[in-house]
């Protein structure tokens, strides 16, 4: 019988996208180089939180240290703690792997009043940066892009090359993409497709 | 291609909704044996109207939130949108469902 290995470097999170990502400068880059940077985000931890209650939620967020966003379509936090509207009483938490997101908030608060999904293992997460960034998103999606209607903290749940994807606009060409990690090698491929005319590195 | 406008989450293609179903259909009071022709109404029989009908969509590539859509069948002109609970043909003045 083989023999089991649980040493604590075998249960690392392994990348969805660790066959694929083929790492340097492709496609159409210029003297000036690359217009776009693209580069995978992991291990993340994510989780979605679902609760109606307002005095939970306000609670969960001193517990946090983070403020949830109310207003449709918007995000908070930086790259230690994001959170991401979803839906009506639905938020996206989204942080570097520590471990113990889920189990702090368990603890403190009851199950009926908190629905917690860990997503860290169903998800992957491209960062997508440069000065070409919203063209490549032009291409799969047709919601609007343009910066005045989709800056900096706005966050869109769509369709994007087809796929069901959660954009997360970090910062004016900085864009969080986190897509189903069954579908994240097909996703990969598309956007280096889509990415090769305006020339991209992959860090 | 259709564009729904989605009240959470704006203008967007119909390609990211379910259809659900027919709009109209109010749920009965009780589920009792008194009540039979209602659920069986409520349950199974449509009608197939040649015009406008409110018809509800679910965004599920988006905010997964239903949407009540008010929808020209013929044309497939999308007149307004809004949540379930909204009575589309009541915010349009001067439209009727033609059944």
């Amino acid at each position: 019988m083989t023999e089991v290995n649980t040493s604590k470097n075998s249960l690392r999170r392994q990348s969805g996208l660790a066959h694929v990502i083929n790492y340097g400068q492709f496609g159409n880059v210029t003297l000036n180089g690359p217009s776009l940077f693209i580069c995978e985000r992991h291990p993340l931890t994510i989780l979605q939180l679902d609760t109606n209650k307002s005095k939970t939620l306000t609670d969960i967020s001193n517990l946090l240290n983070a403020e949830f966003p109310h207003t449709t379509n918007t995000c908070k936090g930086d790259d230690e703690r994001r959170i991401i509207w979803l839906g009506p009483n639905r938020w996206l938490i989204v942080e570097p792997e520590h471990g113990c997101l889920q189990t702090l908030i368990k603890n403190e608060f009851n199950s009926s009043e908190v629905f917690l999904t860990d997503l860290s293992h169903g998800k992957s997460t491209v960062r997508l940066r440069g000065r070409k960034a919203r063209d490549v998103l032009m291409k799969g999606s047709g919601i609007d892009w343009h910066l005045n209607s989709f800056g900096a903290d706005y966050c869109a749940h769509t369709k994007l090359f087809d796929l069901a994807a959660t954009v997360d606009c970090r910062d004016i060409d900085v864009f969080d993409i986190y897509i189903a990690r069954g579908f994240a090698e097909d996703f990969w491929g598309t956007l280096m497709d889509a990415a090769a005319e305006f020339g991209y590195q992959v860090d | 291609m259709l564009i729904i406008n989605c009240p959470l989450c704006g203008p967007r293609d119909h390609a990211e909704f379910t259809y659900v179903g027919d709009a109209t259909k109010n749920r009965p009071e009780n589920g009792d044996s008194s009540n039979d022709h209602a659920w069986y109404d409520f349950v199974y029989l449509r009608d197939n109207p040649k015009g406008l009908h409110e018809e509800l969509w679910q965004h599920s590539f988006g905010c997964r939130c239903f949407v009540k859509v008010l929808r020209n069948t013929l044309t497939h002109e999308i007149i307004a949108t809004g949540m379930p609970k909204d009575n589309l043909i009541l915010k349009e003045k001067g439209l009727e469902l033609s059944v």
